[in-house]
């Protein structure tokens, strides 16, 4: 697969050389066995259900760029297929490095139950095993649950249970909508008959904050989401484009009350807010570091927007971005190194990612249509962006290096997404 | 003999004539039966329009009816500006006029953007464009009072077409009155 690699030019220079490169990042994909789950059904609804958490745990998996599950035909290879003394040799041999024995039961009163082990194949050691039980409409959740788990086993965030919030304008006008990292479970949050804008999760994945016109001008709410309460957080001018900090105490957002889009920090503890910029133009879409040192925007002060990063107090700004003369939309990836973002060429858009180290900016996306509001998943190994590629604006994740593109939704335009963040560490 | 001669030939004429009417009455009859229907249809074909004036008070419209007549008129701009076009400079003198004969009415103006710019950075063109309406009102002698402005960005097309046209037809500012 070709990648492009624009290289850094001044300001107004737009020649442009391309160049192959690899992107480093992941880690080694882990090659694991997931032989046929063992079912014990007793009706339709649970023989469905089953099906459903197989499905979506393989799924999960082969989405992860973490595991590199073996192909059905290596998998047929191995004809030992005993449950509880499995052999773990001839799982090697076909290429396994771990095995997962996947078992789901129903239960009386219709609950299913999910149970997992996982084995080490060089070692021949039993790694772990859980279990889940819940209702037939609950499976994805206890299927994604199960794949976290062998995530956080490998020292990698736990994204299945990550959620994507975004706006959609299927029921008439623009709402705030969420559903499951892999398109599954939308659901609808806000009834306004007004507009929702430009959500963003919090770090504890139960608020989102975002834009809403419901009286009459761009005001900053803070949806609960389960308690179904909203937040007034700013009024007056515009108030658009929040952004949580590791704690959830601090909302960056960008308002033009004071006259142009200033940066602004809301606290929740003490609800003050304080000012971060102070220029004539207009500075948006602030973004915290992932260390909560430094702020990540896009102003327009250089006559067209560009990005820029600096000190969570204001200070120390410095530019990075000087190809092309329209560059927003920023995202900053777990890694702190990648930064994700929209370019426009020629009244196109398409998805750029530079790399802070290097000052590599890389092509994520092409063609004629537009691309816009990326957002990396809390590992950084996948973007969900929106784009108008198939004639209404739809949403759709890929991979860091551009593969594996998917669409998550179909009815309406779908527009903003942004991927809910997770606390984790290793 | 001349004379009688005469006479003659009067008589005979008279009683021709006598026996010509004698046959008449039918044809004549007949017609002047049929003759009032026409002159019925005659009177629809020409229908008398009577002349009216409705008096036009904003005082007794709904908000609803008063922006559906369309007195305020909304103005362009060009791609990635939002400085007010010397074109479009003529509309807005209309407009201020207006809103001088109508001194209590208040009015929105809306900014809106093509697609062509990020939602963040439309929503800021679009201010910017209300804004710069919203100026020109106040140099005109509109009270501030009276101009509220809001952007949509790009939210809001009047066209939805990816082109030229309809991107010049998108760059505008709407005016929505909101108290009369």
């Amino acid at each position: 697969m070709r990648r492009f690699l624009f290289l850094v030019f001044a300001i107004g220079l737009l020649a442009q050389q391309e160049v192959t490169i690899r992107i480093k990042g992941g880690v080694p994909a882990i090659r694991i066995a997931v032989p046929d789950f063992i079912t014990k059904t007793y009706s339709n609804n649970g023989k469905s259900a089953a099906t459903e958490i197989e499905d979506t745990f393989k799924a999960d998996l082969s989405f992860s760029r973490v595991f590199d599950p073996l192909s059905p035909s290596l998998l047929s290879l191995v004809k030992d297929r005993n449950p509880e003394k499995p052999d773990l040799k001839a799982w090697e041999s076909v290429g396994a490095t771990v095995l997962f024995i996947g078992k789901v039961v129903e239960e009386p009163g219709g609950k299913l139950r999910f149970s997992g082990k996982l084995y080490d194949t060089r070692t021949g050691n039993f790694i772990f095993g859980k279990s889940y039980v819940g209702k037939a409409k609950f499976v994805r959740l206890m299927a994604h649950k199960m794949g976290d788990e062998l995530l956080k086993y490998f020292g990698q965030p736990p994204i299945f249970t990550s959620k994507i919030a975004f706006i959609s304008d299927r029921d008439g006008n623009r709402e705030l909508y969420i559903m499951d990292y892999d398109g599954a479970n939308q659901i609808r949050l806000t009834y306004t008959k007004a507009m929702e804008m430009l959500p963003a999760w919090s770090r504890d994945g139960e608020k989102i904050a975002y834009t809403s016109f419901r009286r009459g001008t761009p005001d900053l709410f803070v949806r609960y989401i389960y308690e179904g309460r909203d937040r007034l957080i700013a009024t007056g001018g515009s108030n658009i484009t929040p952004d949580f900090s590791l704690d959830d105490n601090l909302l960056l957002y960008s308002s033009s009350l004071p006259g142009n889009y200033e940066i602004y920090m809301y606290n929740f503890k003490n609800e003050q807010r304080r000012r971060i910029t102070f220029s004539p133009a207009s500075d948006l879409s602030p973004k915290w570091s992932p260390d909560g040192r430094q702020i990540l925007f896009s102003s327009d002060r250089s006559g067209y927007p560009q990005l820029y990063i600096m000190d969570r107090d204001g200070s120390d700004v410095r530019r990075i971005t000087f190809q092309g003369s329209y560059n927003a939309s920023p995202d900053w990836a777990p890694d702190g190194d990648r930064i994700i973002y929209v370019s426009r060429i020629e009244g196109k858009f398409n998805l750029y990612l530079l790399f802070l180290s290097t000052s590599e900016v890389i092509k994520l996306t092409s063609g004629l249509s537009m691309n816009e509001n990326p957002c990396f998943s809390p590992d950084g190994r996948h973007i969900v962006f929106s784009s108008n590629r198939s004639g209404k604006y739809q949403i759709y994740i890929m991979d860091y290096d551009g593969r594996n593109l998917r669409q998550l939704t179909q009815r309406g335009n779908n527009q903003m997404p942004s991927w809910s963040k997770i606390k984790y560490r290793r | 003999m001349k004379k009688l001669a005469i006479a003659f030939v009067t008589l005979s004429f008279l009683f021709t004539l006598g026996g010509c009417k004698k046959k008449e009455p039918v044809k004549v009859v007949a017609p002047g039966v049929q003759a009032p229907q026409k002159k019925t249809e005659e009177v629809k074909e020409k229908p008398i329009v009577k002349p009216q004036v409705q008096e036009e008070n904003i005082e007794n419209m709904s908000l609803e009816e008063i922006n559906r007549k369309g007195y305020l008129h909304r103005i362009h701009f060009d791609f990635d500006k939002y400085n007010i076009r010397e074109d479009q400079k003529p509309v807005l003198i209309r407009n201020a006029q207006w809103l001088k004969e109508h001194p209590t009415v208040k009015v929105l103006i809306e900014g809106h953007c093509d697609e062509r710019g990020t939602e963040e950075y439309n929503l800021a063109l679009g201010e910017k464009r209300a804004k710069a309406v919203r100026d020109f009102l106040i140099s005109m002698g509109i009270s501030p009072d009276r101009i509220k402005i809001v952007s949509y960005g790009k939210s809001r097309p009047l066209d939805p077409r990816h082109n030229e046209e309809a991107w010049a037809k998108n760059r505008r500012a709407e005016f929505v009155i909101i108290a009369r």
